[in-house]
């Protein structure tokens, strides 16, 4: 097939409204790449990661649908928030819908539950917020 | 019994026979009152009979056709992937093509000095999931 548009607009708006939802639950930065992967997913997941603003404090999803593999990269402040156990969680929510065909909608939908997931838990017995 | 049903068989087949001669081809002309109407050419013949169920052909394979021309093509689960690379909320802005990565080049901890100040704990690192389908 030509290469061309993985998503039609409406497909990409929900997948940034998903973005912003999540970045809004949790204060944490959400990025999605969408492409082939070379090498080791996994490798090349951490290294898209690292090339973010803010490593730490941001959450990279990679979706391979030429190797259907899928990778969450949670940073090191965020992994606080949302560890292991709950992203792959997400993880396997995601796959079903990939599975399914549904690439943007796993994504949009993934992109929520990491946002609500690692939403921060309020702190209220402490005397000055942190 | 047999010779019954025989006879029954016999009577039905004499009904069916004259019922088939009495179907002549006079009795399939128009009533002689009816006008005449003028004749057909060929070309008028096969606009009606070829062109119509042909037009109707189109139209209906059109329709059928429309919505999935309408979306563009759509990810299947085991067909080769054609599009190119997206990175929403990348480095670069939102929707922007991948840049070229140049190998190595990132610190293998992924941690910002600003994040390593604030962990004291050298054992938290990055973390995720992955899975395939």
């Amino acid at each position: 097939m030509p290469a061309g548009e993985a998503f039609t607009p409406d497909q990409r708006k929900a997948i940034d409204k998903a973005i912003m939802a999540a970045h809004q639950a949790s204060g944490y930065t959400f990025s999605v790449y969408v492409g082939p992967s070379e090498g080791d997913s996994r490798e090349y997941a951490r290294r898209l990661h690292h090339r973010l603003a803010a490593p730490a404090e941001s959450v990279l999803v990679l979706v391979d649908p030429s190797s259907r593999a899928l990778e969450i990269v949670t940073g090191s402040r965020v992994r606080r928030d949302l560890d292991d156990a709950e992203a792959a969680l997400v993880a396997l929510s995601m796959q079903q819908s990939f599975a399914a065909g549904d690439l943007s909608g796993g994504i949009a939908m993934g992109v929520y539950q990491l946002g609500e997931h690692s939403r921060r838990p309020t702190s209220l017995h402490t005397d000055s917020p942190s | 019994m047999r010779n019954r049903g025989r006879t029954a068989l016999g009577i039905g087949v004499l009904v069916v026979g004259l019922g088939l001669a009495a179907a002549t081809p006079a009795a399939a002309d128009t009533p002689t009152t009816w006008e005449k109407p003028p004749a057909m050419s060929t070309l008028e013949a096969l606009l009606i009979f070829v062109g119509i169920p042909a037009g109707l052909f189109v139209v209906i394979a059109l329709l059928v056709m429309a919505p999935s021309v309408a979306k563009g093509p759509r990810y299947r689960p085991g067909l080769s992937w054609w599009a190119d690379p997206e990175w929403f909320n990348g480095p670069d802005g939102e929707g922007e093509e991948r840049p070229a990565l140049e190998r190595g080049t990132s610190d293998p901890v992924g941690a910002t000095a600003v994040s390593q100040l604030e962990l004291s704990d050298a054992t938290v690192h990055e973390g995720g999931a992955g899975a395939r389908w």
